[in-house]
């Protein structure tokens, strides 16, 4: 069904007309008399209320308009023409049960839904001030898991649906835009907020099944704006703000590093380097935060036009995003349009076309990770030096730079050497480094439908997404890297030289038929039936080229081309799905509903043996609140029960992961030292059975709303396993071509419960207040591997070797080290405690928990100690309305979930000599001044119970953040009215304003290794910090 | 739906499901197999070697660095866990299946019987050697002679009798060196296994088994065959090793290594090397060091030995301790792991011991002792006298084939062959006093076979344990 704007009324000749009383009954769509609708005169302030039967009386000129509203319903104007009776019904509102709501492959009545779906309308995503819309969504959605593990500019935030089910095949939904599957989430995460007209987040399975083998991630369905029959409006939104870094980390300033370096000498019995023993004002106080940071600047410009006749309707619109990013250095743009066009060719053909070009640009930089091999965005060159790292361990007392303008590094600065570390300058990477992404993107589709007679639809639709990425990065002669440590602005290194350019196209084209039945019978039955069939091709195709290190002539040239040896690599890889789909929906007297659901599809990426996956689904819903012995109770106006069990699919194993193919094996042969011969032998064998990650979903929830749904509470509770996950497992060696190959085994288990209530608190004309909440509960753990004694263990940073694990009946992913119970107090508490079996312990080191009471502390004591997912996490947007102000705030959260900071593995890997957080005040110095009981002492040999993982560098990430505000006063019409406006608007938009958390690092949400599919999670090592955004903005239409 | 539109293969590879189906493809094939001597006995990033299994744990040498759990040969401490036991295993039978595949596919693809047969014979003798040295290491291995064609099919293979593995080793190498040339007459050819070879090798297999009488005859019939024609010993001891003497007279056959960025370096000096200086600039790791019992057995043999400066050289301080190096593989690699030197898998001074051991062991001392002597005065030592007992005889061949042959793979495996590993190696930790923390290390009679990889044997419950280990 297609909501289309009344007819406006034609306008009476104004003339003076006798009063006259109207009367008449207001009903809601039921039939129901609807209490309590104000009933308006237009242009007047006379007015009165509907009373308990609907009904209502006024005095007004026959020639009156009589505006009807209520709240949670759309108002509705109806001219009086002279008559004495006046009856109208009132429609729901958009977000309440008359919505429709878009599911795949069609649309249904809210209130018919026997599935799990959230759906976020316009209001709440177009006028938030971030680049992507997954951002918009953080907070609002029940049983989704929105986080932003990074700050970088562009970078779109992480949804999960419903927990993580897979290890190795990722745990993305699927994006569906105006009904087309995308290949790349990227298509998603570049729509400009401002071009949504809703969003509908598919949770269980039932909902998913549609989509058979992609749906197992649960489906983000988005729908773009159309346009509506009527004068042509005009739109434009521009806001502009600034960035600042929400949140610092404390780390000491030079003074105190100097007493904490000359104290951890003096405990390895160290002599302090002539160079550090000055008057501690003589050097360099560097707050080296200072100098990777600063303002931000952030601006959006949007416009559109939309309109239509009862034949053809349109949107377009044009927009550009800019934000310059809180590090020196990064930022982000973007170029996009959208033409959205529908036309009804005939009575029977109605033609649709979307179609969105964009253009963005992304500079990165090395931030995070390793000290001096960053993890860099998109992945990149290794061993260049991780700027915000660096920031946080580079000593205080170094300057940027040092007198002859090279970079301060620990070989150059206070003569060289006076520390030993080998740590690198935090400004150099932003100054030199290079990397800018260029990636143009285009999405479009043609649907064309047919009615073949009433109730019969034939649709056609195809489409196809293209996205184009050029990267280039650069790392000149002249930056310090660890390849070429002592490379500097005085000393550039040819070597060190790596220019690269990476080109990579991916296209995908789209086609699908479908056919849908919907009739209605004998009043009460409905029926609506889908059949469809689809294809679907996925290539892409990849080449890059870099010169050889040390052929550069030199550093002037910042292209491949300089230098004087040039290689280069390809790469392609498709994927392709043949798929066939149907669905029934029936309710009987809109009560007792069903919706079954079934999909084959047909996937290239599986093996011959398992080449075609049917994915079935079924829901069932009672809308008791329809029946008499709920209707004896006016006030519930809606309950709804429903339940629901899926079977979907995850085909993300990769592109010919099954297939074994030849790889080069060469080997010597000649005179001699011989001469390279090509041989080639198979990579690995044949999986002819491999297949899709099986998702099985129970779904149970209700709907309950009260007082015409003023308050709506929604409640779900499923339980989701995923099976055959997708592992690479040992097989035996005899094999020969390999001694690992994917198999489907192993099982991982979600289970959850996710609420979402909204309350109109206060109604009327003067002040509104309505509310938005939401809070979800998932438990995650891993029921099987592929062996009983399996584990998947993986390294959280270079040097906290297996610290994350994947184990049998614990969540994905927990962290694993040694237990701190404190420190060792004096010689006589080292004395009677188990120790450090590696080294020994002493006074002040830290003291771990003896887990097997064998009295020594090595491997056998490593234990579990932590969880990186939350126990909850919840939501609320809080919207206020007096006259024509608006103020929304949201608030978001988490609690529970830990966090691994990694950030102090250099800090104790260099102990004593790279800087520390100010943590380390609390210190252990001697027995009769232990500290605070949990910082060890500093010792410029530290033992390894310092560098080995323990819990004393894992953190409670529990958060509350203020993460929307947005305050908006809207300008009256007669003002907006005399210069031509239709309306306008200006606003104050500030994001991420607080966040209340005892984490001291730059985001609780921090996670370094961000969408990657490996259970890597919560990780912070040098995070890029949230951004504080402050923005002003207009809005205006004409 | 229409079935080709979802069966995709990528464009840019060929499937092997495709493959051996041409001349082309079983040439390729054959190199492969070949290239995975490399990682049998070598190879940067895939097995360090079988040094590992035959010179660490002897009395020859010790790992300066305990890199990749090879320090732990040195004191029998390792576990079945230890990563180069399993490397070692994979290597093995990635070796064996490379040579299955063009076994049971070759016969059906067009190619003259000449070249068919040379094909086969070539991967016959790689997959003897590959199971000669695995037999030698674990005793009972999984025998497999075919391909594997799925992979449960791969659980089905649990271990085989040593002497059923002993009895293929055998049958390969005699089918082997029946089809193999002589010599090859393009110098394109050099380091394809020869009739020589295999026949080379089939003798020291017999000698393993102590089948002295064939052991006898065979190495008869490659000494009346080639001796002094087409294999010769070097005038000069040293010169068996330079990376500019490749492939040399006295090389029977050895895994050939090129350097050169090509991916088919050598890694020795890299894993041999004391010092990143003498490995070119990049890491060394000094895994393959002499021991101080090698040092006092060529200050025993006397100054005119001239293996003793071409085999190790040093002192070199490491952590306060004087250390000794080889120097059979020393160059200077391109990068890591990307050098020249070929390692020798079997050469003619070897062959000439061998025949003075077998007929030795046959009571015929006289006869044997002209033999070994060649290889003494080639080293600039004076003959033993043809009248040593048999006994004197058998310790003296010992004793010239560790010097001859150190630091080339061969020590523990001799030692396992006259059944003198215990007490050569017992007395060589109580002379030296190698400990393990307060006590001498001690070999014990299980560990004279390794254990197999726990990885295999929990992923194939059918695999058992060698006694000892778990």
């Amino acid at each position: 069904a297609t909501l289309l704007a009344a007819p406006r009324p034609a306008s009476y000749p104004t003339a003076v007309l006798a009063d006259i009383t109207i009367t008449g009954q207001v009903l809601d769509e039921k039939g129901q008399g609807l209490p309590g609708v104000n009933v308006i005169v237009k242009g007047t302030s006379n007015g009165v209320q509907t009373n308990a039967s609907g009904a209502y009386r006024i005095v007004a000129p026959a020639n009156a308009t009589l505006i009807f509203s209520f709240v949670g319903y759309l108002a509705s104007e109806v001219a009086v023409d002279g008559r004495t009776t006046v009856n109208t019904s009132l429609r729901a509102d958009a977000q309440s049960l008359n919505e429709v709501v878009v599911v795949g492959y069609g649309a249904q009545e809210r209130k018919l839904l026997a599935t799990s779906i959230s759906t976020i309308s316009a209001r709440n995503v177009e006028l938030v001030p971030v680049a992507t819309p997954s951002e918009a969504l953080v907070g609002l959605v029940a049983g989704a898991q929105i986080t932003e593990p990074t700050g970088e500019p562009g970078a779109p935030a992480t949804i999960r649906i419903r927990g993580l089910g897979s290890i190795s095949a990722g745990n993305s939904p699927l994006y569906v835009v105006d009904g087309y599957p995308l290949n790349s989430s990227d298509s998603f995460s570049q729509i400009p907020p401002t071009d949504i007209e809703s969003i509908q987040v598919l949770k269980d399975a039932a909902a998913c099944a549609i989509y058979g083998s992609r749906g197992g991630n649960g489906i983000i369905i988005v729908t773009t704006k159309h346009g509506v029959v009527g004068k042509t409006k005009f739109a434009a939104n521009v806001y502009t703000g600034f960035q600042t870094v929400s949140k610092r980390v404390d780390v000491l300033n030079g003074p105190q590093y100097l007493d904490y370096l000359k104290e951890g000498f003096a405990n390895a019995n160290r002599t302090i380097p002539a160079a550090l023993l000055a008057d501690p004002s003589t050097y360099a106080n560097t707050d080296w935060q200072d100098e990777i940071f600063r303002t931000g600047i952030q601006s959006n410009y949007q416009v559109s036009a939309s309109g239509g006749s009862d034949k053809t309707r349109f949107y377009v619109s044009g927009g550009y995003f800019k934000q310059k990013g809180i590090v020196e250095g990064t930022g982000f743009d973007r170029f996009s349009l959208r033409a959205n066009y529908d036309a009804q060719l005939s009575d029977k053909v109605k033609l649709t076309v979307n179609f969105a070009p964009s253009f963005s640009r992304t500079d990165t930089k090395p931030l995070s990770g390793n000290f001096n091999n960053a993890t860099i965005s998109g992945g990149g060159p290794s061993n260049v030096p991780a700027a915000i790292t660096s920031a946080l361990i580079a000593p205080p007392i170094f300057p940027v730079r040092i007198a002859n303008g090279d970079y301060s590094l620990t070989t150059n600065a206070l003569g060289g050497n006076a520390i030993s570390s080998g740590l690198f300058n935090a400004v150099a990477p932003l100054d030199l480094y290079q990397d800018r992404t260029n990636l143009a993107r285009g999405l479009g589709n043609v649907a064309l439908d047919y009615v073949i007679f009433k109730g019969l639809t034939f649709r056609t639709n195809a489409g196809a997404e293209l996205l184009n990425s050029r990267r280039a990065w650069y790392i000149p002669a002249t930056l310090p890297t660890n390849a070429q440590a002592r490379a500097n602005l005085s000393n550039p290194i040819l070597a060190n030289i790596d220019a690269r350019q990476l080109n990579s196209t991916n296209y995908n084209w789209l086609w699908e038929n479908t056919l849908t039945y919907n009739h209605t019978f004998a009043t009460d039955h409905n029926l609506t039936l889908l059949a469809g069939y689809s294809a679907q091709r996925n290539t892409l195709e990849g080449s890059n080229v870099f010169g050889q290190s040390g052929t550069y002539t030199n550093t002037a040239i910042d292209y491949a081309t300089a230098a004087g040896q040039l290689f280069g690599s390809a790469s392609y890889t498709a994927n392709s799905l043949s798929s066939a789909f149907g669905r029934l929906d029936y309710a009987f007297k809109e009560r007792y509903i069903i919706t079954a659901a079934l999909r084959t599809d047909g996937s290239s990426r599986f093996g011959p043996d398992n080449r075609y996956a049917t994915f079935p689904s079924v829901a069932l819903a009672w809308r008791a609140g329809e029946e008499n012995f709920i209707k004896r109770f006016p006030v519930i106006s809606e309950l709804k029960v429903r339940g629901s069990f899926g079977v979907t699919g995850n085909n993300n194993i990769g592109d010919y992961t099954y297939q074994s193919y030849q790889t080069a094996a060469n080997y010597v042969f000649g005179a001699n030292t011989g001469a390279r011969v090509f041989g080639f032998a198979p990579n690995g064998v044949n999986v002819r059975d491999l297949t899709w990650e099986t998702n099985t979903q129970y779904d149970a929830g209700f709907d309950l709303g009260f007082f015409h749904d003023r308050i709506y509470l929604t409640a779900a509770a499923y339980q989701r396993n995923t099976t055959n996950l997708l592992l690479n497992r040992n097989v035996p060696a005899v094999i020969g071509y390999t001694t690992r190959t994917f198999g489907n085994v192993g099982e991982v288990r979600n289970r959850g419960l996710e609420f979402q209530l909204n309350t109109a608190n206060l109604v009327g004309h003067g002040f509104t207040w309505s509310t938005s909440a939401n809070i979800s509960v998932n438990r995650n753990q891993v029921m099987a591997l592929s062996g009983a004694t399996d584990q998947i263990l993986y390294d959280a940073v270079f040097g906290y070797t297996s610290s994350i694990r994947v184990v049998p009946g614990q969540p994905l992913g927990a962290y694993y080290g040694y237990e701190q119970i404190g420190v060792y107090k004096d010689q006589a508490d080292v004395d009677a405690s188990a120790k450090w079996a590696s080294g020994g312990s002493a006074p002040g080191d830290l003291k771990f928990k003896d887990i097997n009471g064998d009295g020594v502390i090595d491997s056998k004591d490593i234990t579990q100690i932590g969880n990186p997912f939350p126990k909850f996490t919840y939501g609320m947007v809080n919207t206020f309305g007096y006259k024509n102000f608006s103020l929304s705030v949201t608030i978001q959260g988490s609690q529970g979930n830990d966090i691994l900071y990694a950030g102090d593995r250099y800090v104790n890997n260099f102990p004593a000599q790279a800087n520390a957080r100010t943590n380390v005040l609390g210190r252990w110095h001697s027995p009769t001044d232990p500290g605070n009981g949990w910082e060890p002492r500093v010792t410029s040999t530290a033992p390894s119970s310092l560098t080995s993982f323990s819990s004393h560098y894992v953190f409670d990430g529990s958060f509350l953040r203020v993460r929307t505000v947005n305050l908006r006063y809207a300008l009256p019409e007669a003002i907006v009215g005399k210069v031509g406006l239709a309306s306008a608007s200006v606003y104050a938009a500030a994001q991420n304003l607080f966040t209340f958390t005892s984490y001291f690092g730059y985001n609780p949400e921090a996670n370094l290794y961000g969408n990657t599919t490996a259970p890597t999670y919560g990780v912070d090592q040098g995070s890029y910090p949230m951004a504080r955004t402050v923005t002003l903005g207009v809005t205006i239409g004409f | 739906c229409n079935k080709d539109f979802i069966d995709l293969n990528d464009p840019t590879r060929v499937p092997t499901s495709e493959t051996y189906q041409d001349s082309l493809s079983i040439a390729t094939g054959v190199v492969a197999a070949y290239s995975t001597l490399q990682d049998i006995y070598g190879k940067l990033n895939t097995n360090i070697g079988l040094f590992a299994f035959t010179e660490v744990p002897s009395d020859n040498s010790y790992s300066v660095v305990d890199g990749q759990g090879v320090g732990e040969f040195e004191y029998f401490t390792y576990t079945s866990g230890n990563g180069r036991i399993q490397s070692q295993w994979a290597a093995t039978y990635r070796a064996v299946a490379r040579c299955n595949v063009i076994l049971s596919r070759a016969p059906a693809v067009k190619l003259t019987a000449a070249t068919r047969n040379r094909y086969l014979a070539e991967v016959k003798f790689i997959r003897a050697l590959a199971y000669f040295d695995a037999v030698q290491i674990w005793g009972d291995i999984p025998l497999v002679t075919g391909e594997i064609a799925t992979i449960s099919d791969a659980y089905t293979f649990g271990r085989t009798p040593a002497a059923t593995v002993y009895a293929q080793i055998e049958k390969d190498l005699m089918e082997a060196q029946a089809d193999l040339p002589v010599s090859y007459t393009s110098a394109n050819d050099l380091g394809r296994v020869t009739k020589g070879a295999a026949r080379g090798l089939l003798g020291k297999v017999y000698l393993t088994e102590k089948k002295y009488a064939l052991a006898e005859s065979t190495l008869r019939s490659f000494l009346t065959d080639y001796d002094n024609t087409t294999y010769k010993l070097q005038p000069n001891y040293a010169d068996i090793f330079l990376t500019t003497n490749e492939v040399n007279s006295e090389i029977i056959f050895a895994v050939r290594y090129s350097k050169g960025g090509l991916g088919v370096g050598s890694p020795f000096t890299n894993f041999f090397a004391p010092t990143s200086a003498q490995s070119g600039g990049s890491g060394a790791s000094q895994y393959n060091s002499a021991r101080q019992d090698l040092l006092d057995a060529f200050k025993a043999s006397g100054t005119a030995d001239t293996r003793a400066v071409a085999s190790y050289g040093g002192p070199v301080t490491v952590t306060g301790q004087p250390t000794y190096y080889t120097k059979k593989y020393m160059d200077v690699p391109t990068t890591t792991g990307d050098g020249e030197n070929d390692w020798i898998v079997l050469r003619h001074a070897d062959v000439l011991l061998m025949y003075a051991e077998v007929l030795n062991e046959l009571a015929r001392p006289t006869e044997a002792v002209p033999y070994l002597n060649r290889v003494r005065t080639r080293a600039g030592l004076a003959g033993v006298a043809t009248t040593l007992s048999q006994a004197d005889l058998r310790l003296q061949i010992e004793k010239d084939r560790r010097l001859e042959l150190n630091f080339e793979g061969h020590r523990w495996f001799d030692l396992l062959r006259t059944g003198r590993a215990l007490s050569v190696i017992n007395a060589h930790f109580a002379t030296y006093q190698i400990k393990v923390g307060a006590s001498v290390v001690q070999l014990q009679p299980f560990q004279l076979l390794f254990p197999l990889p726990i990885q295999e044997i929990q992923t194939n419950p059918v695999l058992t344990q060698n006694p000892g280990y778990n």
